[in-house]
This record gives structure tokens, C-alpha cells and sequence, in this order.
């Protein structure tokens, strides 16, 4: 069988049919890849599902409407041409600043300071927003340690279990692997020499 | 002048972002690397393709087939020897060995200054849930076989059997020998050694009388009977429970069941390459340390656990809600690559805690090696 691809997302949706789905899980039994594919698949579901709506922070909003205010015309984005003279990109060591060329609405430089502030603070604010995303996301996935029982494993019955199963796994005496188990049964370890 | 103000505030914003998005990357990049340069290191494997084929004798297949099946059929009663050697010291004890097909195998041990007298019964399991092939499977997918000799065990003829890994060189040491008995199949004496060609366990009948036995009729220890085949325990891995195929040995999952009932339901995988044994225990909850007391505090490739015994060793932790409990008759190195194998999260309380296993979760997503 080949490699589940897309069915990941319909095995862990349950939108296979029911042999559809034992083949795939026999698949992911043998296969690692797939296997790793599916646990990813379902954390990020089961933290999608842990998410509460995002809404915009204040400074966020405040910077968006920032934006839609009057200001200074955008700057031209300079295109290759595809004829014609070649027009230099870079400004002549003469050029005038940009904010002189052609803005009446404001004092040269003002607009361009304004622009930059604001696109720092979107930086900012942009940044911290998706800081807060990842660890949030991290903190919803990491699940919680709280509540969890306390369990202590029952030794003497696990060892007494891996001797009954895994006696039949190897070639000798079934009663070679049982002596060992003593020391866990009853009593201190056997004779040290 | 005016334009160092925002320009210092993108880069701090650039800065943040940095600083959150970098360690993800690094930890999504270089995490898998890690671990897959451990379980190959572990497993003495090379880059993939690279692993020998084992070469398997005929003679020595079938005898060791007919070894096998041979307690299925053969009642026997015996004296044996059992010894191991470890880094701890050296145990060995005298038992008294009965054994009945379809009753049980019994053993006994007599008091001694420092040991009470012990007494078991135990019916073993028959077929494994997930591995084909059985024993003599496992063992040829693992191990070159060949027949070395002949030999006498306690006054009985045997045929003796090598096992080595596959591609070792001429000068290397054998992993195992059998000494099986020729009227009737069975083990009469088996031998592990390390790399070194140091004997890390012997167990031999010192007297046999093979076609009687004797089983006392008291209910003897069972293997869970909760058994898993490959499909169920495929299920079992999509909720959460880790289930992997092979282990550093390498040792491939040869059985899987369950034991215990409702919060108390404990998760059973046996792994095996036909000479070595390690079964891991799985148990939703966290380590109830004062529950340990028999066992020591102990540091397994960088890892806090907790260890008891040399024969079978017996490592227990916790992480990420689940209680791991590694029960090994295998080397030491096995078993400390088996359980550096496994999962360690860490501490499991706590904001940090919680973050941690989270970014490592994330970090999974963006896992370019699956």
C-alpha cells in the first residue's frame, strides 16, 4: 500500500469507509512516516478546536484606522519597462526629498515620518500578535499536567507479565526466563558471588 | 534623524518575531536530526539500505524450528542453573524445573541465607499478536545461523547452534548458542554473550528426565489475555498511546495487549529479536514517586528515572501523562538506548512545563522529516 497522503485528513475526519479505514491504520502500523503524518494531523485539529475566535487588539485597530486617514500619495513602485529609454531607479545625488516632490497638504517630511511610524507600529504590533499566537498555540497543545492521576506502576505484575508473554518469544526453556522473576516476587535478589 | 525612531522599531519588532520564530525552526529542524542520529547510533545501523542480510544455515533453521515447538509437546522435568552477569555483579540460582504442555512450566528454588524458598507456575503464551513467524522468525530476521558442533549436556547428545549479527566480521563473537537436544528438540543449555565474547547469561540443565513432569494444580500466572493483532493497535496509536514498531536493538514488536481495567488500563508492548526481551508498560497518569521506594533514583542517557534490579532491569518514568515502565532481559546498552528512545517531556506541572511540551508539539508540525 502506498503512502496515505491526503487520506490523513479523512482517516482522522472519519470520512473513510470502514475497510478504507482498516487498510489505512494497518498502513500506519508498519509506516513511521505516515504514522508521524497522522499524530501531526490530529494535534493541529485538536488545537484548532481549543482556539477561541481571535479578535484584533485595540493598538491593532488603532493602527488599521491610522491607515485609512488622509495622507501623502503612496510612492510610485518602479517597474521594468519593457521598451523605451532606460529610467534610472536609484534618486541622483541632487534629487530633492520625498517629501518635496509634489505634496501640498503637508510640510516636507512630515508624511514620510507618519508613514514610518505607522509601519513600525504595524511591525510591532504585528509581531507581538503573532508571538501571542504561537504561544498560545503552544500552551493549548502542550495540554495540562494539573489533574492528571498519580499512578504507581505494579511492579511485581508487570515483571510477572513480561515473563508470561515474552517466555514463548525466544527459543529455550520457559522456565529460564521465571527464575530471574524471583527477585521481583518475594524476597531479596538471588545469591550474589 | 527623524528617521531613527521607526526604523529602530521595526527592527525591535523584527526582533520579536526572530526571537519567537528562530527557536521553533531550530527545534523543528534539528530535533528530528537528533533523533534519528540516535536510534541509528543505537541500533548500529548505517544510512538506510545499509544493513546486512542475515545468512541463515538450513540445518540450523530446522533444528532450531523443532526446538521451538518442542515444549508445546514434551513434558520434562529438571535441575538448571541460572546465571547473568552485568555491570551490578553476577546472580546465579538453582531451580527445580517441571514441565507439563498445556499446564505450565513450574519452578522452585530452595531457601538459602539471603533468599526464601520460591515457588511459580507460569503458562506461558503461545502465538504472538503481531509478529509472523514466531520465534524461529524473529530469530532468522535478525541473526546469522549456523551449526557449530556437537556436544553432550548433562549426559544427553546435543547439536549446538551460533547465532551472530548479520555482516559481523570472521573475527567477531557470537550473540547467542543453543545446545539442543537431539531425541527431543529441546534447550538444554543456552548462552548469551556481549561484544566482547563475555557471557552475560548461561542457564543449562545440570539433570533432565525428558517425557515426565510434574505441574501442581494450582492456577498458574497468565499473560493478559486483552490481545491486540496489527489493526487494533494501529487504532490504539491514533488516540495517543505511544506504539512504536521497532525499538534500538534492533527488536521488533512482537506482541501487544492490555491489562488492568478502567483508569487503571495498562498498555502492553513485548519486543523482541529472538534473543533479547523488553516489554514496555504504558499507563495514563503521572509517576507517584512515593510509590517507589524499592527502586533507585537513577540518570539514563540524560533522562531522570527510576531503576530496579540487574535481571530482568526494570526503568520507570513518566512524561507527558504517561507512566512508562521498561521491563528488559536484554543488554545494558539495549536497554538504555531502548529507553532514551522513548519519550522524556520533562516536568509535566507548571506554565513552563506546559509551554514546553507545547513549542515541542508545534515544533512536530513543521517536521520536515515526519
Amino acid at each position: 500500500m502506498t503512502h496515505l497522503g491526503a487520506r490523513v485528513s479523512a482517516l482522522v475526519d472519519g470520512e473513510l469507509s470502514h475497510e478504507d479505514r482498516d487498510r489505512a491504520l494497518s498502513h500506519v502500523a508498519h509506516c513511521t512516516e505516515c504514522r508521524a503524518a497522522l499524530d501531526a494531523e490530529r494535534s493541529v485539529k485538536e488545537a484548532l478546536a481549543t482556539l477561541t475566535p481571535a479578535t484584533p487588539s485595540p493598538a491593532l485597530l488603532a493602527s488599521l484606522q491610522a491607515l485609512a486617514r488622509p495622507g501623502g500619495p503612496v510612492p510610485p513602485r518602479a517597474k521594468s519597462m519593457p521598451q523605451g529609454p532606460v529610467v534610472p531607479l536609484l534618486p541622483s545625488p541632487g534629487r530633492a526629498p520625498r517629501g518635496a516632490r509634489g505634496d501640498s497638504r503637508r510640510p516636507a517630511g512630515q508624511g514620510a515620518l507618519r508613514r514610518s511610524r505607522t509601519r513600525a507600529r504595524y511591525a510591532a504590533v504585528g509581531a507581538l500578535s503573532v508571538a501571542g499566537l504561537v504561544l498560545g498555540t503552544a500552551f493549548a497543545a502542550g495540554g495540562s499536567g494539573q489533574g492528571v492521576p498519580p499512578v504507581a506502576p505494579p511492579a511485581a505484575e508487570l515483571t510477572v507479565e513480561h515473563s508470561a508473554t515474552t517466555a514463548g518469544f525466544t527459543v529455550g526453556d520457559p522456565g529460564l526466563g521465571l527464575a530471574s522473576t524471583f527477585g521481583d516476587l518475594s524476597g531479596p535478589a538471588p545469591v550474589r558471588r | 534623524m527623524r528617521r531613527h525612531v521607526p526604523v529602530a522599531g521595526a527592527v525591535g519588532a523584527v526582533v520579536v518575531v526572530l526571537a519567537v520564530v528562530g527557536p521553533l525552526t531550530v527545534l523543528a529542524l534539528l530535533g528530528p536530526q537528533d533523533s534519528q542520529q540516535k536510534a541509528s547510533r543505537a541500533s548500529g545501523r548505517g544510512p538506510a539500505g545499509s544493513v546486512p542480510h542475515p545468512v541463515v544455515q538450513e540445518e540450523a533453521r530446522q533444528l532450531l524450528a523443532r526446538a521451538a515447538a518442542a515444549p508445546a509437546v514434551t513434558p520434562y522435568h529438571g535441575v538448571q542453573f541460572v546465571s547473568a552477569w552485568t555491570s551490578g555483579g553476577a546472580t546465579s540460582e538453582v531451580v527445580d524445573v517441571d514441565h507439563v504442555p498445556g499446564k505450565g512450566t513450574s519452578v522452585r528454588s530452595d531457601g538459602t541465607v539471603v533468599a526464601p524458598a520460591r515457588h511459580m507456575t507460569l503458562l506461558a503464551v503461545g502465538v504472538p499478536s503481531i509478529a509472523d513467524g514466531g520465534v524461529v522468525g524473529l530469530l532468522v530476521a535478525h541473526y546469522s545461523l549456523r551449526v557449530v558442533g556437537q556436544d553432550t549436556v548433562a549426559g544427553r547428545a546435543v547439536d549446538v547452534i551460533a547465532a551472530r549479527r548479520p555482516g559481523a566480521r570472521a573475527s567477531a563473537h557470537d550473540t547467542a548458542r543453543f545446545w539442543l537436544d537431539r531425541a527431543s528438540g529441546l534447550v538444554l543449555r543456552r548462552e548469551v554473550y556481549d561484544e566482547g565474547g563475555r557471557t552475560t547469561r548461561a542457564s543449562a540443565f545440570v539433570s533432565v528426565s525428558v517425557g515426565q513432569g510434574d505441574v501442581s494444580p494450582d492456577a498458574p500466572q497468565r499473560p493478559w489475555s486483552a490481545t491486540m493483532d496489527t489493526a487494533a493497535l494501529a487504532r490504539l496509536c491514533v488516540h495517543g498511546w505511544h506504539c512504536p514498531s521497532t525499538l534500538p536493538g534492533p527488536l521488533t514488536l512482537v506482541d501487544a495487549r492490555r491489562g488492568g481495567s478502567g483508569d487503571e488500563d495498562i498498555v502492553h508492548l513485548s519486543y523482541s529479536d529472538g534473543i533479547a526481551t523488553v516489554s514496555v508498560f504504558e499507563q495514563r497518569g503521572r509517576l507517584d514517586e512515593k510509590g517507589m521506594d524499592g527502586d533507585q533514583r537513577a540518570t539514563e542517557g540524560g533522562h531522570p528515572v527510576f531503576v530496579h534490579g540487574q535481571v530482568p532491569r526494570r526503568v520507570v518514568w513518566s512524561s507527558g501523562g504517561v507512566v512508562y515502565t521498561v521491563v528488559a532481559d536484554a543488554p545494558e546498552r539495549t536497554v538504555d538506548d531502548v529507553v532514551a528512545a522513548l519519550p522524556h517531556r520533562g516536568a509535566e506541572d507548571g506554565t513552563f512545563g506546559r509551554l514546553g511540551r507545547g513549542l515541542d508539539r508545534v515544533a512536530s508540525w513543521f517536521n520536515p522529516f515526519g
